[in-house]
């Protein structure tokens, strides 16, 4: 039986990478992301 | 490396995070990857751990979801709904239940982002495209 919810889930909105300290730059994954 | 638009560093004292936002596509389908950094490692909330900390998605009614999957069991992390690091209203689901609440994200944290109405019309306008460019078969 179908649920029904008060709310929609619409998308994708980020991800969260979290990082001790960046081990090659410390400027939050510019080196690998940027 | 991945080439993505990476923007300026942010604190949010209260998260215990210093972080930056890399952005891929554009516009409201943006989507972004945060890059997170706790301002004290021995502190909670620990946005270093696990590395791959949380998945976010566009909700379009924040309070009444929360209310409601309260009510169904689903566990939310302290805090309830705040402003997270871009200004947007959030709450996070709990990776781990508990007794009070059996249901949360097993092992992985969610969080739900108040969507604004700009983003609530391009997701209707995406799904009517949709809805006619690839009509459903019976």
């Amino acid at each position: 039986m179908p649920v029904s919810r008060p709310f929609r889930i619409l998308g994708l909105h980020h991800i969260a990478i979290g990082m001790a300290i960046c081990p090659d730059c410390n400027v939050f994954g510019a080196k690998c992301w940027g | 490396m991945l080439g993505l638009t990476l923007g300026e560093p942010f604190v949010l004292e209260t998260e215990n995070v210093k972080g930056s936002i890399a952005t891929l596509g554009s516009g409201i389908n943006a989507v972004e990857i945060d890059l997170l950094q706790p301002l004290d490692a021995g502190a909670k909330p620990a946005p270093h751990l696990p590395p791959l900390n949380h998945v976010a998605f566009w909700v379009d009614n924040l309070p009444q979801a929360v209310e409601w999957l309260s009510a169904q069991g689903v566990r939310f992390t302290p805090g309830g709904i705040r402003a997270g690091a871009n200004g947007r209203q959030m709450a996070f689901i709990h990776p781990r239940a508990d007794e009070a609440f059996p249901l949360a994200g097993e092992g992985v944290m969610i969080e739900l982002v108040q969507a604004s109405p700009e983003v609530m019309a391009a997701y209707a306008t995406i799904a009517a495209a949709a809805a006619w460019a690839l009509p459903r078969t019976a």
